[in-house]
């Protein structure tokens, strides 16, 4: 090489070293953010009896009390309208151990029913012009009355009841919401003769006057298989919802409350308005864990 | 003839090479990494209710030019406000749609330069405790602030990144929410941690 050459390779060399104003070729790249990771349609986890696409948040945990009073509107203003009791009533405590995935354990004082259910949230769709959501809810239900009142013991086979519901939300304005859900039961009546199945229709639908207060309805039909008296059950309502704990009061035929007992329909056909029952529901958020 | 055209090439080759090994020697970057523990928290401490909002959705650089550590040096990280997570989705919604309305401007951000650095050992690790000065964004708004936060040269490659700072609401144009059960302090902290690792060279 020669010394010209030499000499230009070092004065380009410290011209780029002493440049003050390389070129920077940055290589990080920005990431198009998705928008909100869930797709948030129906805001609590339950309209009355059938669920939602919601699901807890990762490591939150919710305590559920409801009611649905035995007399039924048709006692009038003397018994408070069926409020002065006696009622069904449900404790419900649930929990999200990881995201999209929540597990609850119920007790209804009707028949001493105990369930167990998972609710998974397997499918959502956020951007369009329609969000909408799917998700499974499935599990099993044990009327675990007392031997000397059913004549049978606790916690045999056939008192054991086991059923799946499949709810699709849909966010069809940015106030009304509206979901179907499909669901089957198993062991419906546990005091036939030979286990019998129900296959269910729901059909759920809420209206939000504001972002914390709706109105709603939901109607579920046996459309297959074993039925109770009346094969669909109704209700209509409203709620009110203070940083995610809800307050829900409406006006149902069914004073069934846990999901095994809630599908095979209501316990007697509802000819008027007085036959319908006052039910509420209580939800509280508690964190559990660690903080964040 | 042959010869030295063979020969002229190879020394404009040369040249070449050179050039391009200079400016990457002098040129150092360092991303997020999205597979190393990451948080950004937003902490409002009002008189009725405390609450932080917690997101891992941090992404941007670090550069520099010369191998003199952070000279000539430029960042940029982001935030996804839409992930923000307060525990309660009731919250989330009314933060996102309401406050920050993250439909319109999804991320914060933080932009600019580090203006200072000190170093130290602490437990081993190479500290370098560092000032910035730089733009912050949220909401549509700009402001230029300063933050400062420590660098921790975890091992080759490889970096920690922790830092506090506070910002008013009314600045960015947000307002305070006033609902009983929502009750934000108008001044909100902001903690960030999360790892870098180089990427230069790759």
């Amino acid at each position: 090489m020669k010394i010209w050459q030499l000499a230009v390779i070092c004065i380009i060399s410290v011209l780029v070293v002493l440049s003050p104003a390389q070129e920077r070729k940055i290589r990080w790249k920005k990431k198009i953010f998705k928008g909100p990771q869930a797709v948030e349609i129906f805001h609590s986890t339950i309209l009355v009896n059938l669920p939602t696409t919601e699901v807890l948040q990762k490591k939150n945990l919710e305590f559920i009390v409801a009611h649905r009073f035995i007399p039924s509107l048709g006692e009038g203003i003397d018994a408070l309208f069926g409020a002065d009791g006696p009622a069904y009533m449900q404790l419900s405590l649930s929990y999200a151990p990881v995201t999209n995935l929540m597990v609850a354990l119920e007790r209804s004082n009707r028949e001493n029913h105990y369930q167990l259910w998972l609710k998974y949230k397997f499918w959502e769709k956020g951007s369009g012009e329609i969000p909408m959501a799917a998700a499974l809810k499935a599990g099993a239900g044990v009327a675990a009355e007392d031997p000397a009142l059913s004549g049978r013991s606790r916690f045999q086979a056939r008192n054991w009841q086991y059923f799946a519901m499949v709810p699709v939300n849909l966010k069809l304005m940015p106030n009304l919401m509206a979901g179907v859900v499909p669901g089957i039961l198993y062991n419906s009546y546990i005091y036939s003769a030979s286990p019998q199945t129900s296959i269910t229709l729901g059909a759920t639908v809420e209206y939000f006057v504001t972002s914390s207060m709706g109105i709603y309805a939901e109607v579920n039909s046996v459309v297959r298989g074993y039925r109770s008296e009346g094969a669909t059950a109704f209700a209509v309502g409203f709620e009110t919802e203070t940083g995610g704990h809800f307050f829900k009061i409406f006006l149902t035929n069914s004073t069934r409350i846990n999901s095994a007992q809630y599908l095979s329909g209501v316990d007697r056909r509802t000819e008027a308005f007085s036959d319908l029952h006052l039910g509420f529901t209580i939800t509280r958020l508690l964190r559990f864990g660690e903080k964040w | 003839m042959a010869p030295k055209i063979i020969n002229r090439s190879r020394w404009l080759f040369g040249v070449w090479i050179l050039l391009g090994l200079a400016a990457n020697s002098l040129a150092v970057e360092w991303q997020v990494d999205l597979t190393k523990p990451r948080v950004a928290k937003f902490i409002s401490r009002a008189p009725l209710e405390e609450f932080e909002g917690i997101t891992e959705d941090i992404d941007g650089y670090l550069y520099w030019e010369d191998d003199s550590l952070f000279k000539n040096n430029e960042f940029y990280f982001e935030v996804n406000l839409n992930t923000l997570d307060t525990g309660i989705g009731l919250r989330n919604r009314h933060m996102r749609e309401r406050y920050l309305e993250t439909d319109k401007w999804p991320v914060a951000s933080y932009q600019g330069k580090i203006v200072d650095v000190a170093k130290r050992d602490s437990a081993g690790l190479t500290v370098y405790e560092v000032q910035t000065q730089g733009t912050f964004s949220v909401h549509g708004v700009e402001r230029d602030i300063e933050v400062a936060g420590t660098v921790e040269m975890l091992e080759a490659g490889l970096m920690r990144i922790k830092a506090a700072f506070q910002i008013e609401l009314p600045d960015y144009n947000i307002k305070i929410p006033q609902v009983m059960f929502f009750k934000l302090n108008k001044v909100i902290k902001i903690r960030v941690m999360f790892h870098l690792k180089r990427v230069d060279g790759e």
